[in-house]
């Protein structure tokens, strides 16, 4: 058995055992991927930098072939106000007004 | 097989189920679990927070079933649901916490007459082995970050190297031994409040000092550990916490200098070099770019004195421990410290 089944089993058993599972399920936010946009010619991307050092040229590069390679039309750089903080729903919101798609990338 | 065998069959099986920090736990029986949600005084339902990064929920008996295992007394069980309703404060980011790659993990300190009621240790070896109250606390929350809120080690818990801490971390001020108010009274709190300070923080950094003629070269002394390169706080302008030992805290007291002094005095004086920060650090070459410095830093010049936290009252100072000359700096990872009252 992998070590996902034995630890699986090992739950079932102490659940039978009367024990109280200490975990909880992650939360059901109601969330789904958006639908893919398949092609990226024409379409204006997001570039989502969370702030660490250097993200922010790894998606320059990233912008810079989606256009020459990818005909993407226009770009739209944006970064997070700190690394460790998830992006904000303002964030969030500004890049589904402005852009069909959107490209995150992390540094270090 | 003896029910002792049995016990040892069953704490086996606990270590497999993935629900352990590594050591034994109690088993969480049904019973056991039943006892604390019971202490709690609140229904088993009751839902305490939503812990990061998957934000399961923390019920009452959820936590309660973490608290049996890390070794709890039911009248431990107000502490711990505290501790965990301050740590999803939006200004502490536990969830950021969970998953950075920084050593960071939540340091619980326990304010106020629960401290006697409880047995907490706020005296020698605060941050040691030895006491239930201390221990059993610190490793509950530990337990419910991870259990709950699904931070595993190498998985969602990215984690350089940890540190201890990360199995417990808990301690009770040592009012007594203070010269000043207690921290939950500076912050607003009544002296008769129960109250837990919940701060991100490092390992404690030993700051020995036997020299203790003078409040200027004790606190200079303080100031050498938190001037340097590889905390967080120079970059991100953060919290850092001092953990003053009574007779490092009495060598203020007895020259006068307020809490408010000794933020003050190490505020000013615990600089970084501008040139230093851009010698490594979070950002190195690029400190610039990403800085955050109070506006009133000179950022053209490489000899700018770079404070280590963006305001004095950043720099949080609680009294603990025994006796001789040992205190601790604790650099903080990014988070606010967060304080409330123990609803009993």
């Amino acid at each position: 058995m992998s070590d996902s089944a034995l630890e699986a089993a090992a739950v079932e058993r102490a659940l039978a055992l009367g024990l109280v599972a200490p975990t909880a399920e992650p939360k059901d936010t109601g969330l789904t991927a958006a639908d893919r946009v398949g092609a990226v010619r024409g379409l204006t991307v997001g570039l989502l930098h969370n702030r660490k050092r250097n993200g922010d040229l790894l998606l320059a590069d990233i912008g810079r072939m989606l256009q020459e390679r990818h005909g993407v039309a226009a770009l739209y750089p944006i970064a997070k106000f700190h690394y460790s903080r998830r992006a904000t729903p303002e964030i969030l919101d500004e890049l589904a007004k402005n852009c069909d798609a959107a490209v995150t990338a992390i540094g270090d | 097989m003896t029910a002792l065998d049995e016990h040892i069959e069953v704490m086996e099986l606990l270590f497999r189920t993935g629900w352990t920090d590594g050591l034994p736990v109690v088993p969480p029986t049904r019973a056991a679990v039943d006892l604390l949600v019971e202490a709690s005084g609140r229904p088993a339902d009751t839902l305490i927070a939503e812990i990061p990064p998957l934000y399961g929920a923390a019920t009452v008996e959820k936590v309660a079933a973490n608290a049996v295992m890390a070794g709890c007394l039911p009248e431990y069980m107000p502490v711990v649901i505290t501790a965990l309703e301050l740590l999803v404060h939006e200004r502490f980011n536990v969830g950021g916490m969970q998953c950075s790659t920084h050593m960071a993990t939540p340091l619980v300190i326990i304010h106020g007459p629960i401290r006697h009621e409880l047995d907490v240790n706020c005296a020698g070896n605060v941050f040691g082995q030895g006491r239930r109250a201390n221990a059993a606390i610190g490793r509950a929350v530990k337990l419910a970050l991870v259990n709950i809120g699904g931070s595993r080690p190498g998985v969602t818990d990215k984690a350089t190297l940890g540190h201890p801490g990360k199995y417990t971390y808990c301690m009770g001020e040592n009012e007594e031994a203070s010269p000043w108010e207690p921290f939950h009274v500076r912050r607003g709190l009544s002296s008769t409040d129960s109250a837990v300070t919940v701060f991100g923080a490092e390992g404690p950094h030993n700051i020995n000092s036997q020299v203790m003629d003078s409040p200027y070269k004790l606190a200079k002394v303080i100031v050498s550990m938190m001037a340097n390169l590889g905390s967080n706080h120079v970059y991100i302008q953060g919290q850092s916490l001092i953990v003053l030992c009574p007779e490092h805290a009495a060598v203020f007291g007895k020259a006068k200098w307020s809490v408010e002094d000794l933020q003050q005095f190490l505020f000013e004086n615990a600089r970084v070099p501008h040139r230093d920060m851009k010698l490594g650090g979070i950002y190195g070459p690029e400190t610039d770019k990403y800085n955050v410095f109070p506006r009133w830093v000179d950022r053209g010049s490489d000899d700018s004195p770079i404070p280590v936290a963006r305001r004095a009252s950043d720099i949080q100072i609680v009294v603990a421990g025994g006796s001789a000359g040992h205190s601790a700096f604790i650099p903080g990872w990014g988070s606010r410290a967060i304080t409330g009252i123990i609803e009993t």
